[in-house]
C-alpha cells in the first residue's frame, strides 16, 4: 500500500513539476525580443490574445512557439536532444555530406578549406498547409500586406511557401534604408533574395502541376524603401530559362550555379544603364567534383571563372591587416568556390579596374557565383557576412558603417538566400546590428 | 490541442488534473472535463466546435425520438435515419464531397469541380461515435441519455476526442454516471501516458525525420531498391508507434479521469495471418465497423458471394475512412483481398500449418506493402516506390545510393529499436517479473521515458500526429 501511494506521488510530481515549468514560462518570460542566433531567428514571445487571433487558430500556434521557444533551458535541452539522437548515428563525412543536401532544413554551409563552417539554418521552413515558424515581429502591424511565396499550379491555384508578415517586411525595408542613407547620392542598394535548389526542383521537377513560381515581398518593400534601392525579382528573372530546361541549380550543393546568377547580375547591371558583359567573354576552368567522392553522382560542374583583368583578394583580418588569398579556389576540387574565402567577416576584391567606384556585397554564400561578374564596374568589392553566426565585431574592430566610410562605398549589394529571407534574425536584427 | 505540445503538458493537462481533483461530486468533475474537454477542441479550431455540437444535439434529440417512440417501429426507425444522417452528413461534406464529386466529374468529363475543404479535427473520430450511441439506443444495446451534457460528455472527452479510440457508447455510458477515481488508477494513467508520450516524440518522430530525409514522395529524385525498402520500413513503424502512441496516451489520460477504454493495439507486427492482423490493428475501428456495418449486412452467415461482398464493402469503407482519395480506398480494398484470400481461396487452417517463423515476417512484409499505398495519396508515385522495391522503374536494380547509406547510418540504431518496441516484449517481461520491484522499475523507467520525452520535445518544433487527418 505504501509502494502504491509512492507511484502516486511520484506521478503527481511529474504533473506538478510540468506545471511549475509552465508557470514560470507563462509568468517570468520577459516580453523583449529574443534571438536565437543558432537558429537564424527571433524567439516567440507571448501572444497578444484577440477574439479573431483566436479564431483563426494563430493565438494557439503562437502560444506553443512562445513555450517551446522560453523553456527553461532549452538550449542545454536541445543540445542533450541532438547529442541523444547522435547516438543512433555513425555518419561519415560523405553522409553528411548528402544529408546536408536532402535536409529540409539544409545548412548553409559551404566548406572551401578557408574558414570554419557555419549552420545557418533557413528561417522560415514551411511549405504546403504547414504553419509558418518564422520570426514574425510580435505585434502584427496591418497598415500594409503580408507577403507570399508560392507556386503557382497550372489550374489556376497555388502552393503556399513562405508568408512574410507586413511587419516583417516594414522592418527590413527599413534595415536596407538605413544602408541606403549611408550612400552618396549616386549611390544604390541592389536587393535579391536566392531560393534554394531543392525549392527550384520541386517546381521543374512537377512541371505538370507547376507553371511557375512567384513572390510579392518585393512589391510591399519598394513601397517602404526610397529610390535608392532597388530590388531584383529572382523568381521571375530565372523562370522563364527553367522552363525551356536550362538547369540554374546545383545538384550536389544547396547554391545556384553561376548560370543563374549571371541572369540576375544582366538585370542589375541593365539597371544601371550598363551592358553586361556577354558569358562567353569570361575564360573559365570547369572543375568537376573529385572521382569517386559523394557528389560525383550529382553529375555539376562548376565554372570558375577568371576574372577580366588581374585581380586581387584579401582576407580582411581587422582594420589593420589584411591576408592575400587566391582568387578562386582553382587548384582544389572544392565544390563550389566560386569567390575563395568564403566564411570571413570581410572581404575585399582589388578589381584592377578604375571606375572611381567601390561596392560593398552583403551575402551568405549565394554571393559567391554573383561577385565576379560585378568586379569590372567598381575598383573594389567588399564582401561581408554579416549573419550573427559568421560576423564577428569585435575581430574586425569596427563596425560595417565605418568599414563602407573607410572604403568609400558606393553601392551595396543585399544577396542572400531563403535561409537568410524577410523572416529571419540576419534580415530583421544583424543587420543593424552590425551596421554602427 | 495535441497531446505531445507544451501547451498540453506544461498547462492543460495540469491545470485540469488539479480542478477535477478538488471535488469528489461526479457533477463536478464531469463538469470540469466538458469545460477541458471543450476548450481543447477548440484550442486551435475554435469554429468546428459547432459542427460537433449540431452533431450531438441532433442525435440528442433523435435518440430521444427513438426513446420515445418504443411501440411504433416505423417512427423508431425515421428518427435512427434522422439520427444517422445528421451524424454523417458534416463528415460527408467536408470530409467526401469535394471527393466525391470531382471523382464523378472525371469520370464524365465535366469541368465542375469543387475545392478541397479543411477537414475538421478529429471528425471522423466523434462522428462514429455519436453515430453508435444512436444505434445504441435504438438497438436498445443502451439507455437513452437524458442529460445532454453528459451525451457531449461521452463525445468530446478529450482523451479519446481527436484520434480515438472510438469508444462506443454502450461501453462507457454507466462510467459517466459513475467512475473510480484513486491512486492506483492515477499511477498507472500516467505511467502509461508517459510510455505513449515516448513512443510518439522518441520513436514515431525519428523514424518520420528518417523518412523525410529519403522522401519517396519526391518526383524529382529516383529511389533505389534500398531506399524504397528502408522508406517503408521506416513509415511501417513510425504509423504503428504514432497511432498507437495516441491510443496508450487516450488511455492513459483515461485512467487518470476515471475511464476505461478497451486496448486499440495488440502488437500487430507479430501478427500470423492478415486476419490477426486486423484483430491487432486499430481494434476500435475494426470492431466499429463489424459491429455497425459487417454484420447488419450478413455478415458471414449468408452465401460465399454475399460474404464476400460484403468484406469487400466493408474493407471499401475502411479504406475510405482514412481518407478521402483513391490511394485509401486501394488500400482497404487490398486487405479485403487479401482477407478473401485467406478466408475463402487457401483455407484458415492450412495457414496455421505455415511455421509462425515464416507467417510473421510475410505479414509484415504485407503490411509493409500496404502502407506504402498508405503513405502516397498520389497512385502513381504509389507504384512507383513499390516497383523500385523490386527493382523496377527509374533506378532499375540499383540496390542502394549513397543517401540511403547515408540515412542509414544515420539512423542506424532507430529500426534496431523500433523493431524491439514493436514485439511484446514488455508483457512479456511483466509476466516474469510481477514483483514489487518490478513494479518500482517500471515507475523509474516511465519517470525516464518522461523526461526524455520533454528533452526531445524541446528538441523538435514540428510533430503533428499522423491520424489526425482521418
Amino acid at each position: 500500500m505504501k509502494k502504491r501511494s509512492g507511484f502516486f506521488m511520484l506521478t503527481m510530481w511529474w504533473f506538478i513539476l510540468l506545471a511549475i515549468i509552465g508557470g514560470l514560462v507563462v509568468l517570468f518570460t520577459p516580453n523583449r525580443e529574443r534571438i536565437s542566433q543558432d537558429e537564424n531567428r527571433v524567439l516567440q514571445n507571448a501572444p497578444k490574445f484577440t477574439l479573431s487571433s483566436f479564431a483563426k487558430g494563430e493565438y494557439a500556434s503562437k502560444f506553443e512557439d512562445f513555450l517551446s521557444d522560453s523553456i527553461p533551458g532549452r538550449k542545454a535541452l536541445i543540445n542533450i536532444s541532438d547529442k541523444l539522437t547522435g547516438l543512433m548515428s555513425r555518419n561519415t563525412d560523405e553522409d553528411m555530406y548528402h544529408l546536408d543536401n536532402t535536409d529540409k532544413e539544409v545548412a548553409d554551409y559551404q566548406g572551401d578549406g578557408s574558414g570554419s563552417p557555419d549552420s545557418g539554418q533557413p528561417s522560415s521552413q514551411n511549405s504546403g498547409d504547414e504553419n509558418n515558424h518564422s520570426s514574425d515581429e510580435q505585434d502584427s502591424d496591418k497598415s500594409g500586406k503580408d507577403a507570399h511565396f508560392e507556386l503557382v499550379k497550372r489550374n489556376g491555384g497555388t502552393t503556399p511557401i513562405y508568408t512574410y508578415s507586413y511587419a516583417n517586411i516594414k522592418r527590413v525595408a527599413g534595415n536596407i534604408e538605413q544602408y541606403a542613407d549611408l550612400l552618396p547620392d549616386d549611390g544604390h542598394v541592389y536587393f535579391t533574395l536566392v531560393p534554394f535548389p531543392k525549392l527550384a526542383r520541386r517546381f521543374t521537377g512537377n512541371l505538370d502541376t507547376y507553371s511557375g513560381w512567384r513572390c510579392d515581398v518585393f512589391d510591399e518593400m519598394k513601397k517602404l524603401t526610397s529610390d535608392k534601392v532597388r530590388y531584383f525579382d529572382t523568381l521571375s528573372i530565372l523562370e522563364p530559362h527553367m522552363l525551356e530546361g536550362e538547369d540554374l541549380f546545383l545538384h550536389g550543393n544547396h547554391q545556384w550555379n553561376i548560370k543563374g546568377s549571371y541572369y540576375v547580375y544582366c538585370e542589375m547591371i541593365k539597371a544601371q544603364g550598363l551592358t553586361p558583359t556577354p558569358y562567353d567573354e569570361y575564360d573559365y576552368k570547369v572543375n568537376h567534383p573529385q572521382t569517386g567522392s559523394a557528389v560525383t553522382k550529382a553529375n555539376d560542374t562548376y565554372e570558375l571563372l577568371y576574372p577580366l583583368a588581374p585581380s586581387n583578394n584579401y582576407r580582411v583580418k581587422n582594420i589593420n591587416q589584411k591576408e592575400k588569398i587566391p582568387f578562386m579556389a582553382y587548384n582544389t576540387a572544392a565544390t563550389s568556390a566560386y569567390l575563395y574565402g568564403y566564411v570571413q567577416p570581410w572581404k575585399t576584391v582589388t578589381t584592377g579596374f578604375h571606375t572611381g567606384r567601390n561596392a560593398l556585397v552583403i551575402g551568405d554564400c549565394f554571393d559567391l557565383s554573383l561577385t565576379p561578374f560585378l568586379l569590372p564596374y567598381y575598383d573594389t568589392v567588399h564582401k561581408t557576412d554579416i549573419r550573427y553566426i559568421v560576423f564577428d565585431r569585435k575581430k574586425l574592430g569596427t563596425s560595417v558603417a565605418d568599414m563602407m566610410k573607410r572604403n568609400s562605398i558606393d553601392d551595396v549589394y543585399f544577396i542572400f538566400s531563403e535561409a537568410n529571407d524577410v523572416n529571419s534574425a540576419t534580415l530583421l536584427h544583424a543587420l543593424t546590428d552590425n551596421l554602427n | 490541442m495535441v497531446f505531445s505540445s507544451m501547451t498540453f503538458l506544461l498547462l492543460f493537462l495540469p491545470v485540469t488534473l488539479l480542478l477535477y481533483s478538488l471535488r469528489s461530486s461526479i457533477r463536478w468533475k464531469n463538469g470540469v472535463l466538458l469545460a477541458a474537454s471543450l476548450i481543447f477542441y477548440a484550442w486551435g479550431e475554435p469554429v468546428y466546435i459547432l459542427l460537433m455540437l449540431m452533431s450531438v444535439g441532433f442525435n440528442y434529440i433523435c435518440a430521444l425520438g427513438i426513446d420515445r417512440s418504443s411501440s411504433d417501429r416505423l417512427l423508431r426507425k425515421l428518427w435512427l435515419v434522422l439520427g444517422i444522417v445528421s451524424s454523417l452528413i458534416f463528415l460527408l461534406w467536408f470530409k467526401y464531397a469535394a471527393f466525391l464529386t470531382n471523382s464523378f466529374a472525371d469520370l464524365f468529363s465535366l469541368s465542375y469541380h469543387i475545392a478541397d475543404k479543411k477537414l475538421p479535427i478529429g471528425i471522423s473520430f466523434y462522428t462514429f461515435q455519436v453515430f453508435t450511441y444512436t444505434v445504441d439506443v435504438y438497438r436498445k444495446k443502451a439507455a437513452v441519455q437524458k442529460n445532454p451534457a453528459k451525451l457531449l460528455l461521452y463525445v468530446s472527452c478529450f482523451p479519446q476526442l481527436i484520434a480515438g479510440p472510438i469508444v462506443q457508447y454502450a461501453d462507457v455510458a454507466k462510467m459517466l454516471d459513475n467512475r473510480p477515481f484513486n491512486t492506483v488508477r492515477f499511477s498507472e494513467g500516467a505511467r502509461r501516458f508517459a510510455v505513449g508520450l515516448a513512443k510518439k516524440v522518441i520513436l514515431a518522430n525519428l523514424c518520420g525525420a528518417a523518412i523525410s530525409r529519403i522522401d519517396p514522395a519526391d518526383t524529382t529524385t529516383v529511389v533505389s531498391v534500398a531506399g524504397a525498402w528502408y522508406a517503408a520500413l521506416m513509415y511501417t513503424f513510425q504509423i504503428y508507434f504514432d497511432f498507437s502512441a495516441y491510443s496508450d496516451m487516450a488511455i492513459g489520460l483515461g485512467r487518470l479521469f476515471g475511464f476505461d477504454y478497451k486496448e486499440n493495439f495488440n502488437y500487430p507486427y507479430v501478427s500470423r495471418s492478415i486476419t490477426d492482423f486486423w484483430r491487432r490493428w486499430h481494434i476500435s475501428l475494426s470492431s466499429f465497423f463489424r459491429d455497425y456495418v459487417y454484420i447488419p449486412l450478413g455478415g458471414s452467415r449468408c452465401s460465399v458471394r454475399r460474404a464476400i461482398f460484403n468484406m469487400m464493402v466493408v474493407w471499401s469503407l475502411t479504406g475510405m475512412w482514412h481518407g478521402a482519395s483513391w490511394n485509401f480506398i486501394l488500400w482497404g480494398m487490398y486487405y479485403g483481398v487479401l482477407l478473401i484470400i485467406e478466408k475463402y481461396v487457401i483455407g484458415r487452417d492450412k495457414i496455421e500449418k505455415i511455421p509462425f517463423i515464416v507467417r510473421i515476417p510475410f505479414v509484415f512484409v504485407i503490411a509493409m506493402i500496404g502502407w506504402v499505398l498508405f503513405y502516397h495519396t498520389d497512385l502513381s508515385l504509389a507504384f512507383r516506390q513499390i516497383g523500385a522495391m523490386f527493382g523496377i522503374g527509374g533506378a532499375g536494380m540499383e540496390l542502394v545510393d549513397p543517401l540511403t547509406a547515408a540515412v542509414i547510418r544515420k539512423y542506424s540504431v532507430l529500426p534496431l529499436i523500433a523493431a524491439v518496441a514493436s514485439l511484446p516484449i514488455l508483457p512479456a517481461i511483466k509476466k516474469r517479473f510481477s514483483g514489487a520491484a518490478a513494479q518500482t522499475l517500471s515507475y523509474v523507467a516511465a519517470t525516464a521515458l518522461m523526461v526524455l520525452s520533454i528533452i526531445f520535445l524541446v528538441g523538435q518544433s514540428y510533430n503533428p500526429f499522423i491520424y489526425f487527418r482521418f
